[in-house]
Formats: structure tokens, C-alpha cells, sequence
């Protein structure tokens, strides 16, 4: 039986639509890999159709972009998806990698709670800069890629069939190495090691570290 | 130093260090929105919660300096 991840990437302002778009290379990865992806895009990203096909074809990896606070992740137009105390246990015995923020707080603690195998997530604001007039091709946008390369490196990893403990890793090392690049070319964008050490030391990974797709 | 006193001096110091982002770099802090350089200074001198967002950030980034793990 092939693999089944789902995606759920919301696009409705810049945040999400960058997110969006950098979700496209991880999908092309994963159909690449013949692995069947449940894509809720845009106006898809809705609570109903996420309960539904998680439902329907019980996906084992669940990647989630999107707005997000300590106990919820949202879809389009700020629709909560996901709320702690309410429907975590929809991620029972998967896999979940949220790019979002904060939701590492508690959302991720309490999906742990119900049976989701391992949560990697953040646990503070997830920061990125970009570059104004790139709005429209985000995948075209270097200073953006700096942060969201890393950040993609957990879904790829995953998709790799890497644990979730090499998959948080990998990511933290793609950050570092950003930070040491910017570091050491002494280039115009050392600004940015801030927010790129903070997304670093902010991302965590939960429950069982050994889980793999 | 009091508390107060030292506060403001790290509010001049997080704008200071903002105040040299270049024009056309825009940072998304989440779901509390997507900000220019000139709009990020201004909540960092409200003292609002995004700019005690920034605060903790470059704090927390001075405070790594100092444990040495940007150059282990």
C-alpha cells in the first residue's frame, strides 16, 4: 500500500502564501517518492475537509502550515483546524510536523497526550523576513529562503523516511548553516542570524523521536 | 540601575539595531502580521507585545553570544 502524507496549506496574505508555495517542492518530493499526497490547498484548508480525509485515508505523515497560537493551528482565512482539547486526537498515531507558531506549547504537548506519535512544531512565534516586490514569487525570494529552506527540511526529511529526531536535526543544522554562512561572508543580511538562531533554538520535537514515515 | 531605567535602554538598544535593516526587507511575525522596518521600531518603542517580541529576540541572540554557540 503506498504512503500517504497530507498537507494542509491555507493562502490567503503573504505569510501563508509563502508557506504555500514552498510547500509545492516538498510535495514534488514526496510524488516523486510515489507517495500519495493529500493536498488541502487554499479554500481546502478547512476543518471539515481535514477531519474528512483524515478520516477517509488515515495519512501517516501530517504536514500543517499555517497561523497558529499556543493551542490552535488555523486553514484558510484563520480557521481553526486543529484545537487542543477539542479534535487533537485526530492526529492519533501520526506523524505531524506543524510550521506554524507556537503550537509546540501546548497543542503539540497535548496531541502527544492522545496518541500522535511524534509532534515537531515551534514553541514561540515562527519568524521570517522576505524581500518587498518578491510578494508574488515567493520561491524566488533568497532572503525568505533562508529561513524556510531550514524549516522545510523536517517535511523532506520525514518524507526521506528519517526519524523525527534526525528530521528535527537536519533542520536545526540547515539553520545553523545559514547562520554561519551570513556569519562569515560578513554579508549584508547578518541581521538576519537573529530570527534564524530563534526559529533554531524555538523548534521542538515531541513524543516518540524514533517514529518514521 | 533601576528597572525601569534599564528597560529603556534596552528598548533604544533593540531600535537601534533594527534601525539598520534594509528598506525593502519585510519581516511576517506569525499571526500578529508582516512589518516594515519603521513599523517594528514603533512597537519596540510602545513597548507593545510585538515589540517585546523583538526585545526577546535580540536578547536572546545577545545571550548566545555569550555561551559561544554561533561560533562552536
Amino acid at each position: 500500500m503506498p504512503k500517504k502524507l497530507l498537507l494542509s496549506r491555507p493562502s490567503y496574505e503573504v505569510t501563508t502564501n509563502y508557506l504555500s508555495s514552498w510547500s509545492e517542492k516538498i510535495i514534488n518530493i514526496a510524488k516523486n517518492k510515489k507517495i500519495v499526497v493529500l493536498d488541502l490547498k487554499g479554500n481546502q484548508a478547512n476543518k471539515k475537509r481535514l477531519t474528512q480525509t483524515i478520516d477517509q485515508y488515515k495519512p501517516h505523515l501530517v504536514l500543517l502550515n499555517g497561523h497558529g497560537n499556543k493551542e490552535a493551528i488555523t486553514g484558510q482565512n484563520d480557521e481553526i483546524l486543529i484545537q487542543a482539547g477539542e479534535n487533537e486526537n485526530i492526529l492519533k498515531g501520526k506523524i505531524v510536523y506543524a510550521l506554524s507558531c507556537e503550537t509546540g506549547k501546548v497543542l503539540g504537548p497535548e496531541s502527544i497526550k492522545a496518541g500522535t506519535d511524534v509532534y515537531i512544531g515551534y514553541d514561540e512565534v515562527f519568524i521570517f523576513y522576505y524581500t518587498k516586490g518578491k510578494e508574488s514569487q515567493p520561491l524566488r525570494d533568497k532572503r525568505a529562503a533562508l529561513f524556510l529552506q531550514p524549516a522545510s527540511e523536517v517535511s523532506t526529511s520525514l518524507i526521506e523516511g528519517q526519524s523525527g529526531k534526525e528530521a528535527h536535526e537536519k533542520s536545526k543544522n540547515a539553520f545553523m548553516l545559514n547562520i554561519r554562512k551570513l556569519l562569515s561572508s560578513q554579508a549584508k543580511e547578518s541581521y538576519l542570524v537573529r530570527y534564524l538562531l530563534w526559529d533554531m533554538k524555538h523548534q521542538v520535537c515531541l513524543g516518540n523521536k524514533n517514529a518514521t514515515f | 540601575m533601576d528597572a525601569s531605567f534599564k528597560q529603556q535602554k534596552i528598548i533604544n538598544l533593540v531600535s537601534a539595531r533594527l534601525g539598520v535593516l534594509p528598506p525593502d526587507a519585510k519581516i511576517s511575525i506569525g499571526s500578529y502580521g508582516m512589518f516594515t522596518r519603521k513599523e517594528l521600531i514603533k512597537h519596540v518603542k510602545r513597548n507593545d507585545e510585538i515589540g517585546q517580541k523583538m526585545v526577546a529576540v535580540d536578547l536572546e541572540y545577545l545571550k548566545s553570544l555569550k555561551t559561544g554557540i554561533l561560533y562552536a
